[in-house]
């Protein structure tokens, strides 16, 4: 599981490499919270190359998003592949996030 | 084909990387095979946290059949006797901070496969997951 920032303009894109899971969900939650706190108000994850999500990992994303909310910002999410997509829909989460196909898409909605 | 391993969460690695093997050896689709490392680390790591009333090392198997078109994966563990499909679906509807603790990861399992059964066997939780591709 790898995590790296990018900045697109005013966004600060977060990407995700491997899996978030229930081994990696320590990391994840840690490196999230500390870009929750680093400033950016527009935060989106960009998780292409994301190869699986479990629970554990849900629960990370949503306690960054909450954080970074708490600090007056907003988190997106984009270009989930088709099993992701249908974990966050299963678990409700994509009504909770905004979820984009495409980054440009995700970009251009904050 | 089957694996054993103990109750750590370390061990999901060899999961992924075993699971990996039979893909490829079985030509799965990679959204089937995404499917069954969810399942594996999402019932896996319920039985590390949960099964067990000692701090003893115990033994969790792991099986996956692949037949025609049809993926079988049996969890087998001699925790405490716990049939995870009767656990009440979270209401997914409600922000996941305001709802209870867990659920979750057995509400996503039994939504990514298209059977579930389990059975307790004398001492053994057996759960049988079968998605069709």
């Amino acid at each position: 599981m790898q995590i790296t920032t990018r900045s697109v303009n005013d966004v600060l894109v977060v990407d995700f490499q491997g899996s978030l899971n229930s081994q990696t969900c320590g990391a994840a939650s840690t490196e999230l919270t500390r870009i929750a706190q680093g400033g950016n108000k527009k935060v989106l994850l960009n998780l292409e190359q994301l190869e699986f999500l479990t629970s554990a990992g849900l629960r990370a994303i949503l306690l960054g998003a909450k954080l970074l909310q708490t600090a007056g910002g907003t988190m997106k999410i984009c270009r989930p592949n088709p099993v992701v997509d249908e974990v966050m829909r299963i678990s409700g989460f994509n009504s909770l996030l905004h979820v984009y196909s495409t980054e440009v898409d995700g970009l251009a909605a904050f | 084909m089957q694996l054993r391993l103990r109750n750590h969460l370390g061990e999901l690695t060899r999961v992924n990387e075993w699971l990996d093997g039979i893909a490829a050896r079985a030509a799965l689709p990679e959204d089937v095979t995404v499917r069954v490392k969810i399942i594996a680390d999402e019932m896996i790591s319920n039985i590390v946290a949960h099964a067990y009333l000692d701090d003893a090392e115990h033994e969790i198997e792991l099986r996956v059949e692949v037949a025609g078109r049809r993926l079988v994966v049996t969890l087998v563990d001699d925790g405490v006797p716990f049939d995870p499909l009767t656990v009440p679906s979270p209401d997914t509807r409600r922000a996941l901070e305001d709802r209870g603790v867990g659920g979750l990861g057995i509400h996503l399992v039994r939504n990514l496969v298209d059977e579930a059964h389990y059975r307790r066997l004398v001492d053994r939780n057996v759960l049988t997951l079968v998605k069709r591709f």
